[in-house]
């Protein structure tokens, strides 16, 4: 189950590469995000709106302005075509206690839209 | 003319709340039973535009929608300048009695939605003998804060965007494009500071867990309807605060969020037009005392 969410959260950077409109509005958001897939950290660094390098090999303490943490099943549940009540949104994520955001809430704020529009992408398609 | 024109009208109307002179704006279509409609916080009464133009609903409604001082196109009193915006639990109980008493309103319906789905239970408890039946969207007697606020209204975060943002997750995936983005523009495009102070309304002023005793259902039939997508006014939240009410009816509407009239109104009627028809017929077959 781990194998098929690491691929489609991997997925995340062709996806918003490939979506000039995204990048475009993330154009004023540089920031290192460390999002946990299940057991599985990654680095996710944004530069300008592109993905720069997203890396699961994170060196231990390694900082990051934001850390994005989810279970296995919160993620699978928000990438489903037509995510169940209560699944289907970061932050319903978060209230249900299945997801946890943790660092500069600034930089969350400040683009929200955009983080929880990345964050979606798999929803769209299979990765591969 | 050949181009459509909707039979929406909008006007301004001059009337005091809480001793102080306000504009409003208002927009009304149709005939019969009045029905108010109250707008979500930070938001204005194009949430309703289309029930204002359903000829199933204005055919035996006058459905009228105003926007709240500070909302819309109602500017906000002179010398709102020099203070912060803040929803009282007293100040939008007079606005809306005062907006109905400016408009010679005879005991009319209230729609309201989100903190209006919350109004209409105090409503309900203290003056419901002024109204023929309440409707609460999304509303409830009280819901867990889950999110700090002051991210709303600060000068280095947009406020329209985060406001927008913010509710994004509130809409239900069902619900199409268009009216998902016509929802979330009116949260772009709501004055800095005036979402946030709504919810002060929706988050400190009106905790009204146990203090809904005495509503008459039987006089003013009350119904609450929530949105399954909605997680801060959940359908659990609602079905609680039902169980307290006798006589109150709660129902959870499927694929719709915390904006059912503006996100998704096709699926909305499915819900609404059964209220609607209740209350029409209870019209007709009994009128209302004093009559």
């Amino acid at each position: 189950m781990t194998e098929p969410l690491q691929q489609r959260f991997e997925s995340i950077a062709r996806r918003v590469n490939a979506d000039a409109r995204l990048v475009h509005r993330g154009r004023y958001l540089s920031a290192d995000l460390k999002v946990v897939v299940a057991d599985v950290p990654y680095l996710l660094r944004i530069r300008g709106g592109r993905v720069e390098s997203l890396q699961s090999q994170m060196p231990l303490f390694a900082p990051a302005d934001l850390v994005i943490r989810g279970t296995g099943e919160a993620w699978a549940a928000l990438w489903e075509p037509m995510p169940r009540p209560g699944w289907h949104d970061l932050f319903a994520l978060t209230k249900r206690g299945a997801m946890a955001i943790e660092g500069n809430s600034h930089v969350l704020f400040a683009h929200l839209q955009y983080l929880k529009d990345v964050l979606a992408l798999p929803r769209q398609t299979p990765a591969h | 003319m050949k181009a459509p024109l909707e039979p929406i009208v909008g006007r301004y109307v001059h009337f005091d709340i809480l001793g102080e002179a306000c504009r409003v704006y208002f927009e009304e279509c149709g005939q019969g039973i009045p029905l108010l409609c109250l707008h979500t916080a930070g938001s204005d009464g194009r949430q309703f535009r289309h029930l204002l133009c359903d000829e199933d609903v204005t055919s035996r409604f006058r459905m009228i929608a105003f926007d709240m001082p500070w909302h819309g196109k109602s500017y906000p009193p002179v010398g709102f300048q020099d203070r912060d915006y803040e929803l009282t639990t007293e100040r939008y109980m007079a606005t809306i009695r005062a907006f109905v008493a400016a408009l010679e309103l005879d005991r009319p319906v209230v729609m309201g939605c989100s903190i209006g789905g919350r109004i209409v239970l105090q409503l309900a408890h203290a003056h419901g003998e002024e109204f023929r039946a309440l409707i609460g969207l999304e509303g409830a007697d009280h819901q867990q804060p889950w999110y700090d606020t002051s991210w709303l209204d600060r000068p280095d975060v947009h406020g329209g965007e985060v406001c927008a943002a913010l509710v994004s997750g509130l809409v239900a995936p069902q619900s199409p494009a268009q009216y998902r983005h016509e929802t979330l523009w009116q949260y772009r495009q709501s004055g800095p500071g005036i979402f946030r102070g709504d919810l002060y309304f929706y988050r400190v002023d009106s905790d009204l867990r146990g203090k809904l005793g005495g509503i008459d259902t039987n006089t003013t039939p009350l119904y609450l309807l929530t949105g399954e997508y909605d997680f801060s006014c959940s359908p659990e939240d609602t079905l609680r605060t039902a169980q307290g009410i006798p006589g109150a009816q709660a129902v959870a509407m499927k694929e719709l969020g915390h904006f059912p009239m503006s996100e998704n109104p096709v699926q909305f009627k499915k819900y609404i037009a059964p209220v609607l028809d209740a209350i029409a017929q209870r019209e007709h077959a009994a009128p209302p005392p004093g009559s």
